[in-house]
């Protein structure tokens, strides 16, 4: 992979995150859910991003934070990648009625956005952060599993595949040694993607007060509480409006770059 | 295709021209005489008989007048349709003696027979009101001893029926009206006595009321004997963080429940005055549910009671608006508020008592726990008026003292009480206002509908139920009701926080603006704009 300038940002900024969420304990020495000064300090000295409208500190929450908002899309992402890269799988080595009612299924719910499928589901189940993490995981799964079903045709019409089912390997067999193992490089590079409409998709159910708690310290629900200070506490907005952009920035360029160096 | 763009760019531009004639013609002379009002939230119906929402007596308290009207500095009732009343010795007989010049809206005459089509309409168990026919408590019979002179007989005395009668969810409407339209379509064409008239409302878009010209018998509350702005649009600003904008930018005149941050934004603003309305009723408080462990342990309850720094969560999330509440109900004429106070702010002493109840942290981990069972509580809060703010200050204050807290907002009224019904809670919101103190008894008698501590006693029931039925003495009332604070603070089933303070914000030229007894409604025929 070339070195260029933004995917070492991209990488920095993800790596960063990373550490923080591991280190939160350590570099803050509050709690998330604790108020410690007057609320609505401005960013300075003791408080470097300032506090909130009850008066906990915003760096320890958006700390704390890089632990929820990250991990509960790569969850979403984890089970978007199960479901739909499973069944599409199983269109593309299993072709005929099973491949076509697979994607009938997965076409129709298409034709509902995967948001608004998630907070159909969120709606159906009752606010909370496991279910907003499942409803973004079965939201993604039509949609990824229509791309990994093209994958896995295009690894299935390969030469060395017809050679092996010329030999008398079964449709599993194929699966499992040559579709998934070949198609592993543009599956990632199609998850890092996803990764990113996850995150979006997360942070934006909690935005709208989805996660049903709204003291944890979650970047979507700091947003929404920031929207009422606009005015006399830009800061309480600014700073996990910052935190969301630049993680959803860093993950579509480093899964763009990938799909580039996948390709050639 | 050219040709076709500009006849489109034409149309457009003779559109535009039409639109900013219209616009300009619209702001003739009565512009001046139109007030628009913002409403914080969009009921599901407006029915008064039937529907129970606070919000609908803004516009609607001014389209109906009630038997007697509640002076709101003197806490006394006055007439209103009723030209005089009397209440017989054993407090069961209520009669009530009718103004002879009253007509509705719709100029069909008010009498007697009109006050028993409305109480026969409340009634109606196929009609299932909300609210008014449980204010209308153990009524008996109506009779009607001659056109202008009306009995209510009670099965038993009823200390809170005045207060009731004098509630805009016990409005007279024109039984002519409610007949033509029926039931579910009469919300949408009310027609009452009162200084407006009802002319059309859109639901989430606008309701929109006219003078009355007609009005001559305002009751001694009104200052002023008509109306004096002609229309008043009443218009829906659900989201909070909207109400100050559209004040700012000029859309509306007057608004409640601006957030206090705002609110204070605007106090040193020279375009606009705030009126902070302090609202009758309970305060915000969250209930322990006795019912479930640890919070069916008195000594728990208190501990979590002296947890709390009420003074910090009032003063963080209500500004400077607001005090700490002391007790179960205020109102005016029944402060309850003095006498015995809510233990005061004390981790450490709630520390010890959770220590001598058993709940200790022997493992270190910050956890109290008692036989191996940690010490969990469960918050339930409402999503309005600031609680999941507050409660998240509360979870704040029960872990310092060892808790494991889990917080929940529900996301309206069904799902708290869908909550509240599987009862997997230690501490709930929810309060009702009203400025009769009988409304406790639903929340502390065994059998109350909104009893959402499980608390049961048989000495508490009697005392409410005896607090209702001595009607002719407010001052044995008082005490009653200061007996019933003391058990209960004994008991430690509430957390309560504030008395409900309205922060109202009106644009400067609004002039005369105050309000009923009950806080919420504006007293529309004394406003005035001026120029």
């Amino acid at each position: 992979m070339r070195r260029d300038l933004p995917t070492l940002l991209s990488a920095g900024w993800l790596l960063a995150v990373c550490v923080v969420s591991i280190t939160a304990p350590m570099i803050s020495n509050s709690s998330p859910y604790q108020p410690v000064a007057e609320p609505l300090t401005p960013p300075g000295q003791h408080f470097m991003l300032g506090t909130d409208a009850l008066g906990r500190d915003v760096w320890t929450r958006l700390v704390y934070g890089a632990r929820i908002n990250p991990g509960a899309s790569l969850l979403a992402t984890a089970i978007t990648v199960t479901i739909g890269g499973l069944s599409g799988l199983i269109a593309a080595s299993i072709s005929g009625w099973l491949d076509r009612t697979i994607m009938w299924i997965a076409n129709a719910m298409l034709a509902i956005p995967g948001l608004l499928l998630a907070m159909l589901f969120v709606a159906a189940m009752g606010p909370g952060l496991p279910t907003v993490i499942l409803a973004v995981g079965f939201g993604g799964a039509p949609g990824f599993a229509r791309l990994a079903r093209t994958i896995f045709q295009q690894v299935r019409e390969r030469g060395y595949v017809t050679a092996a089912k010329a030999l008398g390997a079964g449709r599993s067999w194929v699966a499992l040694h040559h579709l998934l193992p070949n198609a592993q490089g543009q599956l990632l590079s199609l998850a890092t993607t996803h990764f990113a409409w996850a995150f979006m998709g997360t942070t934006t159910l909690t935005f709208l007060g989805l996660a049903g708690d709204p003291s944890i310290p979650e970047w979507g629900a700091m947003l929404n509480t920031g929207r009422a200070h606009l005015i006399d506490a830009p800061w309480l907005a600014l700073f996990p409006g910052l935190a969301i952009s630049l993680t959803i920035l860093a993950v579509q360029s480093l899964g763009a770059r990938l799909a580039n160096s996948e390709s050639k | 295709m050219k040709s076709r763009l500009q006849d489109l760019t034409l149309i457009i531009a003779l559109f535009s021209i039409l639109f900013l004639i219209t616009a300009a013609c619209s702001k003739g002379p009565e512009e001046t005489s139109t007030l628009v009002y913002g409403l914080t939230l969009a009921p599901s119906g407006i029915d008064p008989h039937l529907n129970a929402s606070s919000e609908l007596g803004i516009p609607l308290r001014s389209v109906y007048d009630t038997l007697v009207f509640l002076n709101p500095e003197t806490g006394k009732f006055v007439p209103g349709l009723a030209e005089s009343w009397t209440i017989s010795p054993d407090g069961l007989t209520y009669t009530f003696t009718l103004r002879r010049d009253v007509t509705f809206h719709d100029g069909t005459p008010f009498n007697a027979q009109a006050v028993l089509a409305n109480l026969n309409r409340i009634r109606d168990p196929n009609n299932h009101s909300q609210k008014a026919v449980f204010m209308l408590g153990p009524l008996e019979e109506v009779e009607l001893i001659d056109d202008y002179k009306v009995a209510i007989h009670l099965s038993e005395p009823y200390a809170p029926l005045l207060d009731s009668l004098s509630d805009v969810y016990l409005g007279m409407a024109s039984p002519t009206a409610f007949e033509t339209w029926g039931t579910a379509e009469y919300q949408f064409h009310q027609v009452g006595t009162g200084p407006y008239r009802f002319v059309e409302y859109i639901p989430n878009d606008r309701l929109t009321l006219a003078h009355n010209p007609d009005y001559a018998w305002a009751p001694s509350i009104y200052y002023q004997p008509q109306a004096d702005i002609q229309n008043i649009i009443f218009r829906f600003y659900e989201d909070s963080s909207t109400r100050a904008l559209a004040l700012e930018s000029g859309e509306i005149d007057i608004i409640g429940e601006v957030p206090p941050h705002e609110a204070s934004r605007l106090s040193v603003n020279a375009d606009f005055t705030l009126y902070p309305v302090s609202i009758p009723g309970q305060p915000m408080q969250f209930f322990f549910n006795t019912q479930l462990a640890p919070t069916d342990d008195v000594m728990v309850r208190r501990a979590l009671i002296h947890a709390v720094d009420r003074q910090y969560a009032v003063t963080t999330v209500f500004g400077v608006y607001s005090v700490v509440a002391q007790s179960p109900f205020l109102a005016s004429t029944f402060n309850l508020d003095s006498q015995n106070p809510t233990p005061d702010y004390d981790p450490k002493t709630a520390e010890a008592l959770l220590e001598a109840a058993g709940w200790t942290d022997e493992d270190g981990d910050g956890i109290r726990s008692k036989n191996n069972i940690p010490l969990e509580l469960h918050i339930v809060s409402p999503p309005w008026g600031s609680n999941s703010e507050v409660a998240q200050l509360i979870r704040a204050d029960w872990e310092i003292i060892g808790a494991r807290v889990t917080l929940e907002i529900a996301s309206g009224f069904g799902p708290l009480k869908e909550i509240q019904t599987q009862g997997k809670y230690q501490a709930i919101g929810i309060n009702f206002f009203g400025t009769d103190p009988d409304l406790l008894r639903s929340f502390y008698s065994s059998t109350g509908l909104y009893n959402w501590t499980g608390f049961s006693d048989p000495k508490l029931d009697q005392l409410l139920l005896h607090a209702s039925q001595t009607s002719l003495d407010p001052n044995e009332r008082l005490r009653l009701y200061q007996q019933f604070v003391s058990h209960v603070q004994e008991e430690a089933l509430l957390l309560p926080i504030r008395f409900y303070v309205n922060l109202v914000v009106a644009s400067k030229r609004v002039e005369g603006l105050h309000f009923s007894a009950q806080g919420w409604y504006p007293i529309l025929i004394d406003l005035r704009i001026s120029h």
